[in-house]
């Protein structure tokens, strides 16, 4: 499931207190990354974020790259110290200190300029200069994503880099109560928006009068950025972003949502036939539902994790992947963990060209079972 | 863009047209998730996956990749391209093979956003002395607006209207700001615009535009809001700058507020082809300093006197020697702080025209002024 959630543009609503994961939390995940350094013999480890991955360094200081072309670098050393280097506004650095980010966060901000957020790179390695720390062994999160001008800075200062992304998806795979919560209630008002959106769906109803009403009741209910997708069985089926069109009787019409809330992502999938009645569109509907219910009592933990198999060998097209802070965490088909665990969350889809049914689901050692259900 | 095919072919003569002049022979148009106007002009395809790549030779068609077998239906039921093909994840090693195919030459529009390995792939096949930077090329091509693209951008316009108003009917006191930008974006979206670059900025004494936080709004605040909606691109997003006041706004609010549309006003008399994009900037803070605020026209008291939105770069910055000409479009927005009402935001969308300027923009610019029941 490829479709993406980043706040491509600026909307929605920018959480900046305590709501967020408390310090203690953060400790525990930072605890268990210094094991991991530990483990590895390596004396710290280096975190990428963008918009488009910002969970490698949210995950540890609670910090988020919420302009589209902002990033950041976290360093996080064996002993536990933590610095961040983000490319802000400078209106914005004393906001985060105060808000947000824990006290015992060392922050460093660059400047930022659509086509040249690479400055971090830059002043990572100045700050590891500074520190003596440059000699050191470190590891790498996410560092595919690093600009290449800001990898090149890195990569010219520093001993080769090992990286540690796999075992740190591994980390976040399993999700903690507090986790789990949040995206309960991320996934609730995914759900509730898409059905918010079936109900206006209508013979000779405007997609776009869907849309906004999906869009009123999530950011109502809280969310920092939700997307809605349509695809109609007039139209080709893919999912797509709602369009100035109105809908016709007897086409059948996909709905899937995603919202991000507390900075944690939840998503549903849901199917309705315009105008009702007799037709092929219920029987359909009804068959994939039945399919979606199987699929998740197949997801159990310890199972080997297949993203695609579960699905391909008897409903069509399906993805099962981990989410949390970023829409897809693993296991993934790019970081195929070797078995469910209990714990994870994750997203299942599962579409045909007509239909679409989708949750966000918590596994347990019996079955994968709805968030919001 | 209902009809692309025609206006595809326009552009590609213009891209192809930079390209010879520079020497290239393939041009490969990359979108990062947050900068998807790059191949959206070639393809008119937005991309949602983790990133897409155009390839437009100088002859033959072109190739569009996408991210992920889940966007290939997307892409093939919305781009203009007729040839996509599926990358996996980030990897751009099977477009680096398909541009070296094409050319010898290599530009790429949005080089500065590639990572390591996307770089080394096209660098592995053409060799770093011959790949530049497509930037250039791309944007001066989007920098004069078609007519199919002004439609697009006057539909924004509209749309921008709606989400003022809908502002102005949703300020009232106890909405929390990120409500209010929710109202805003609803009102937008039932209009048909598809996404908003919105800054929304409530309270006292302000002192910029930011994201929308969780501030109830009270009698007497000041709200604040950059809106930009747009169908498919940014590039045919059009912008409002608003200010509405909860309450009767104070007589420095009014005086201030006045100089700002006489800023305003001022700049757009001058927008008219041959006119400098300095000469728009220089004047607003001509007449903003008339007023004694001189020393407030710089950084962090203002960010710009306005520019384009997504390709097309204007910047109306006081050492910009850009010449207007018809068919550009920009925002002029005067925005400003003053240490008696804090940040003021006003400013409209325009289109320079063979005379002068028009604005797209059915509203009159003003401080609204909502009643408060105390």
């Amino acid at each position: 499931m490829s479709i993406m959630s980043v706040p491509i543009l600026v909307r929605g609503r920018h959480v900046m207190d305590s709501r967020l994961m408390p310090a203690e939390e953060l400790q525990r995940r930072r605890d268990a990354m210094c094991a991991l350094l530990a483990a590895r013999e390596l004396d710290g480890v280096i975190c990428y974020a963008d918009s488009s991955c910002n969970g490698y360094v949210e995950y540890f200081t609670n910090y988020n790259c919420a302009t589209p072309f902002t990033n950041a670098i976290l360093l996080l050393t064996a002993d536990g110290h933590c610095c961040l280097i983000a490319s802000v506004p400078p209106r914005d650095t004393q906001r985060m200190r105060e808000g947000f980010i824990p006290d015992d966060v060392e922050l460093l901000t660059v400047g930022m300029s659509p086509l040249a957020c690479d400055h971090v790179g830059l002043r990572t390695v100045e700050h590891m200069r500074e520190k003596g720390l440059s000699d050191k062994r470190w590891g790498g999160i996410g560092l595919d994503r690093c600009l290449k001008r800001a990898m090149d800075d890195l990569e010219a200062a520093l001993p080769p880099i090992v990286d540690l992304t796999g075992e740190f998806e591994r980390l976040r795979a399993i999700k903690s109560e507090p986790e789990i919560a949040i995206i309960r209630k991320a996934t609730t008002i995914a759900r509730d928006a898409a059905l918010e959106a079936l109900h206006a769906c209508q013979s000779g109803a405007d997609e776009c009068t869907a849309a906004a009403r999906a869009e009123l009741l999530a950011r109502r209910a809280g969310v920092e950025d939700v997307k809605l997708f349509i695809g109609t069985s007039k139209s080709g089926g893919y999912l797509r972003l709602p369009q100035p069109r109105r809908q016709r009787y007897g086409e059948i019409v996909k709905l899937f949502c995603q919202v991000q809330y507390l900075r944690y992502r939840g998503l549903f999938g849901t199917t309705t036939p315009i105008g009702g009645g007799p037709g092929p569109g219920p029987i359909l509907i009804a068959e994939q539902l039945e399919r979606f219910m199987l699929l998740l009592d197949e997801i159990k933990a310890g199972d080997p994790y297949d993203e695609r198999l579960l699905g391909s060998k008897l409903y069509g097209h399906s993805a099962i992947h981990g989410l949390g802070q970023d829409l897809t965490e693993a296991p993934s088909a790019a970081v195929p963990l070797a078995a469910y665990e209990e714990n994870m969350v994750l997203g299942v889809l599962l579409e045909t060209e007509q239909v679409i049914m989708a949750d966000t689901v918590l596994c347990t050692k019996t079955a994968a079972r709805s968030l919001c259900s | 863009m209902t009809d692309f095919k025609a206006e595809a072919e326009r552009r590609y003569a213009l891209l192809r047209e930079q390209m010879q002049a520079r020497g290239v022979e393939v041009l490969a148009l990359y979108s990062a998730p947050w900068k998807t106007e790059i191949v959206h002009y070639v393809s008119n395809y937005r991309a949602f996956g983790l990133c897409a790549c155009a390839l437009l030779p100088l002859d033959g068609e072109p190739i569009l990749f996408v991210s992920g077998r889940d966007e290939l239906a997307r892409a093939q039921g919305s781009a203009a391209i007729a040839d996509v093909r599926v990358i996996n994840g980030l990897d751009l090693r099977d477009a680096a093979a398909a541009a070296r195919a094409l050319g010898r030459t290599l530009a790429v529009a949005g080089l500065e956003t590639l990572n390591q390995a996307q770089y080394a792939a096209f660098a592995a096949l053409f060799g770093e002395d011959n790949i530049s930077s497509g930037w250039p090329i791309l944007d001066k091509a989007a920098l004069i607006k078609s007519p199919a693209e002004l439609d697009m951008i006057r539909a924004s316009a509209k749309i921008a209207d709606i989400g003022e108003l809908a502002m102005v009917d949703a300020a009232r006191v106890g909405v929390r700001a990120h409500e209010l930008a929710a109202e805003i974006d609803a009102a937008m979206l039932a209009a048909g615009a598809e996404d908003n670059f919105q800054m929304t900025s409530t309270g006292k004494m302000l002192s910029c535009l930011h994201i929308p936080g969780e501030a109830a709004l009270e009698p007497g605040d000041l709200v604040l809001a950059e809106i930009t909606p747009f169908r498919g691109s940014i590039t045919y997003a059009a912008q409002r700058c608003t200010t509405v006041k909860l309450g009767r706004a104070s007589d420095a609010e009014r005086r201030c507020y006045d100089m700002l549309i006489e800023a305003l006003d001022g700049a757009l008399a001058k927008v008219k082809p041959g006119t400098k994009a300095k000469e728009i900037a220089i004047i607003q803070n001509e007449i903003i300093g008339r007023y004694g605020y001189e020393k407030y026209c710089n950084p962090p008291f203002m960010r710009s006197r306005g520019h384009n939105l997504g390709l097309g770069t204007i910047e109306l910055t006081v050492d910009n020697e850009l010449e207007l000409q018809p068919g550009m479009c920009m925002v002029v927005h005067p925005n400003q702080f003053t240490p008696e009402t804090g940040y003021l935001a006003c400013g409209t969308y325009v289109l320079v025209t063979e005379t002068g300027c028009e604005r797209l923009s059915a509203l009159p610019t003003k401080l609204y002024e909502v009643e408060v029941d105390i």
